[in-house]
C-alpha cells in the first residue's frame, strides 16, 4: 500500500516537472499506443507481456547496479555477467546434475551471490573511494574472465535447459493465448523486486543502507558496520541479478555474450530511471521493456492509419532502448527519478 | 575518572603533518573546550579521535575508559560510547527527522528512547517527517545533537557547532549542550573558534596552536589572561 502511495507521490512530481512540450509528447505516446492497441489488439498484449518479462529481467539486473553504485561509489561492469552466471548455473543444476526447476530457481541466484561476495572481499573493498574508472576497469576485466571461464565450460553457443512441465503450456486470456511460464516470470520477478524495494525503503537494514548511500563516513560514525552493509548489498544485488539470469535461461537459453548485452542494457535503465534510484530502475526497466516490444507495433500500426508504409521501420529492436535514453536525457538530463539523488 | 586521555597524539594528512603531539584529558562528565585559530588542528584532533578515514594517526595515544581507540573502525568506537557531531552537521540530508535519530538508536549499545530525545528538542518533534535538506542551519544542528544524543554516549565530540548560527540558535545550543553536560552527566569536547560561546558553556579549555597544546587553562584563568587570548586566538 505505502509503496503505491510512493509511486503516485513520484509520479505526480515528475508530471508536476514535466515541461508542456514533454507533456505532449506523452499524451501523443498515449493516443498511438491506442491506434495500435484497437487495430491488433491480440498482437498487442502478447507484445506488452513480452515487453514486461522482458522489463523485468532488466529491473532485476539494473537493482543491484543501482544499489552497488549508489552505495559503494563502484561501477560494476561484472553486473551482467552475474546474471549470465545465474543462467549457467541454472542449466547446470538441471541438467547436469538433474536438480529440479524449483530447487535450482533457489541454488542459483545463491550461487551467485556468493560469487559475489567473493568479487567484492577480493577485488572491489581495494577500490572503495578510488577514481570510478579504475573500478570499471577492473570489474570489466572479470567480466572478461568470468565470460571466457563460461565459455570453457559450457562452450560458446547458446544452452538451455528444459522447461519444466507444468509451465510449459499457454494461458487463454480471451485475446490471445500467454506461455504460462512467461507469466510465471512476471510472478517471481515481482516479487523479488517488491521484497528488494521493502526491505530497502521499509527495515531497519534498508535505513542503514540508505544512510550510508547517503553519507558512509558519518554513516561508520553513527555506528553502523558499513563494510559488512557493502557485502551484502553486494550479495542480494548479485543474486537478484542471478535469479534474472535463472528465469531468463528456461525461455531463451543463455551465451557467453549475454553478459556484456545485458550490463549495457543494465546502465541504460539506470541511467534513464536516475543515478542510484531504486524506484526510478524498476520504471525505467518496464518502460524499456515495452518500448522494445511495442514500438515496433506502434509504428506498424501508424504505417496503417496513414498509409505511409517507410514509417514501418524494420530491424530497429535492438536500438530502442539507446533511443529512449537519449530521449530522456534531452528532457531529463538526470534521468526520470534522479533529482533527489540515491536510493528514493 | 578521566574518561577520554588523548597522549602525545601525533596525526596527519597526505599534504602533511598536522599534530606534533597533542595531550587533552577529559574527565566523566566534564564539558571541555578545544580552542584555537583556523588551521590549528582542532578538526583534525577530532576526527583522529573519531576514527575517521582521515587523518592518519601517526603516534600517540587515545585511551577512553581504559581501552585505546587508534586504529579501531569508526563504527566500533562508536559503539564504545562516543557520539561525534561533526563540522557542517552532516545529517542524512534525505532522511527525515526521525530516521536520522532511529539509525543512531538502532547502532547503539545502550540507546535513549526516541520520544525522550524528541521531548529535550521540542523543535525537533514538530517535523518529525522533515527531510534534513529541508530544514534550517540551526534545525538540523540539534538533529545532529539529537542524533548524537540518542545514542546515549559517554563523550560527545562536537566539532563547531554555533557556526554560521544566527545569535539567538547560538544561545538555544549553547543552552541544550549546557543541558547535555548537567543533566544527562554526558561528557563533552567542545571544539570552538567562538571564545565567547566557548566561555559560556565549558569548564576547563585546551588552547591549540600549530598542533601543540600551549595552554590549558580553566574558564576564570581564561577571562583573565588577556595575553593567552591574544597571542593564540586573537581576540
Amino acid at each position: 500500500m505505502s509503496a503505491i502511495l510512493d509511486a503516485r507521490t513520484q509520479a505526480q512530481r515528475l508530471l508536476s516537472e514535466s515541461s508542456p512540450a514533454a507533456k505532449l509528447g506523452g499524451l501523443a505516446g498515449v493516443l498511438l499506443l491506442g491506434n495500435a492497441a484497437v487495430q491488433e489488439p491480440g498482437l498487442f498484449i502478447d507484445q506488452a507481456i513480452g515487453g514486461l518479462v522482458y522489463g523485468m529481467i532488466l529491473v532485476m539486473i539494473s537493482l543491484g547496479l543501482a544499489l552497488v553504485l549508489g552505495l559503494m561509489g563502484v561501477v560494476n561492469f561484472a553486473h551482467g555477467a552475474l546474471f549470465m552466471l545465474g543462467g549457467y548455473f541454472t542449466y547446470a543444476a538441471m541438467a547436469s546434475y538433474g536438480i529440479p526447476f524449483w530447487a535450482a530457481l533457489l541454488i542459483a541466484p545463491v550461487g551467485v551471490g556468493v560469487v559475489g561476495i567473493v568479487i567484492e572481499v577480493v577485488v572491489l573493498r581495494r577500490l572503495y573511494g578510488k577514481e570510478p574508472i579504475i573500478g570499471l576497469l577492473a570489474t570489466f576485466g572479470l567480466t572478461l574472465m568470468i565470460e571466457e571461464a563460461a565459455r570453457f565450460v559450457w562452450g560458446a553457443s547458446a544452452v538451455q535447459p528444459a522447461k519444466p512441465a507444468f509451465l510449459t503450456g499457454g494461458t487463454d486470456l480471451g485475446v490471445t493465448q500467454v506461455g504460462t511460464y512467461r507469466l510465471f516470470t512476471v510472478a517471481v520477478a515481482t516479487v523479488s523486486v517488491a521484497g528488494v524495494y521493502y526491505l530497502i525503503t521499509r527495515t531497519d537494514f534498508g535505513l542503514s543502507v540508505r544512510a550510508g548511500v547517503q553519507d558512509g563516513e558519518m554513516t561508520e560514525f553513527v555506528g553502523v558496520n558499513l563494510p559488512l552493509r557493502f557485502t551484502a548489498m553486494f550479495f542480494l544485488g548479485s543474486a537478484i541479478a542471478g535469479l534474472g539470469g535463472a528465469l531468463r535461461v528456461v525461455e531463451f537459453g543463455i551465451d557467453p555474450g549475454a553478459a556484456e548485452e545485458f550490463v549495457l542494457l543494465a546502465f541504460v535503465v539506470v541511467v534513464i530511471g536516475g543515478v542510484g534510484s531504486i524506484f526510478g530502475s524498476v520504471v525505467a526497466g518496464l518502460l524499456v521493456g515495452w518500448a522494445q516490444f511495442l514500438i515496433p507495433v506502434v509504428l506498424s500500426a501508424l504505417a496503417v492509419i496513414t498509409g505511409v508504409s517507410a514509417i514501418n521501420v524494420q530491424g530497429i529492436s535492438d536500438l530502442i532502448p539507446f533511443l529512449v535514453m537519449i530521449a530522456v536525457l534531452l528532457i531529463r538530463p538526470r534521468g526520470l527519478f534522479g533529482e533527489e539523488g540515491l536510493l528514493e | 575518572m578521566t574518561l577520554l586521555s588523548v597522549s602525545g597524539l601525533e596525526a596527519g594528512y597526505e599534504t602533511g603533518q598536522v599534530l606534533f603531539g597533542v595531550d587533552i584529558d577529559v574527565e566523566d562528565g566534564e564539558l571541555v573546550s578545544l580552542l584555537g585559530r583556523n588551521g590549528a588542528g582542532k578538526t583534525t584532533t577530532l576526527r583522529a579521535i573519531a576514527g575517521g578515514t582521515e587523518p592518519t594517526v601517526l603516534g600517540g595515544t587515545i585511551g577512553f575508559d581504559g581501552q585505546e581507540l587508534s586504529g579501531s573502525a569508526p563504527y566500533e568506537i562508536a559503539s564504545r560510547g562516543i557520539s561525534f557531531v561533526p563540522e557542517e552537521r552532516r545529517c542524512f540530508p534525505r532522511l527525515s527527522v526521525v530516521e536520522n535519530i532511529r539509525l543512531a538508536i538502532n547502532h547503539a549499545e545502550n540507546p535513549k528512547d526516541i520520544e525522550t530525545v524528541l521531548e529535550f528538542f521540542p523543535e525537533l518533534s514538530e517535523m518529525r517527517e522533515k527531510h534534513a535538506k529541508n530544514m534550517s542551519g540551526g534545525e538540523q544542528q540539534m538533529l545532529a545533537i539529537a542524533r548524537a544524543l540518542a545514542a546515549n554516549p559517554r563523550l560527545m565530540l562536537l566539532d563547531e557547532p554555533f557556526e554560521g548560527l544566527a545569535p539567538y540558535i547560538v544561545r538555544r545550543i549553547e543552552d541544550i549542550i549546557a543541558e547535555i553536560n548537567d543533566q544527562q552527566e554526558i561528557a563533552v569536547l567542545l571544539v570552538e573558534q567562538n571564545v565567547a560561546a566557548a566561555v559560556a558553556v565549558a569548564d576547563y579549555h585546551y588552547i591549540l596552536a600549530e598542533g601543540r597544546i600551549v595552554e590549558s587553562v580553566s574558564t576564570a584563568q581564561l577571562r583573565a589572561n588577556e595575553e593567552v587570548r591574544q597571542r593564540y586566538l586573537g581576540v
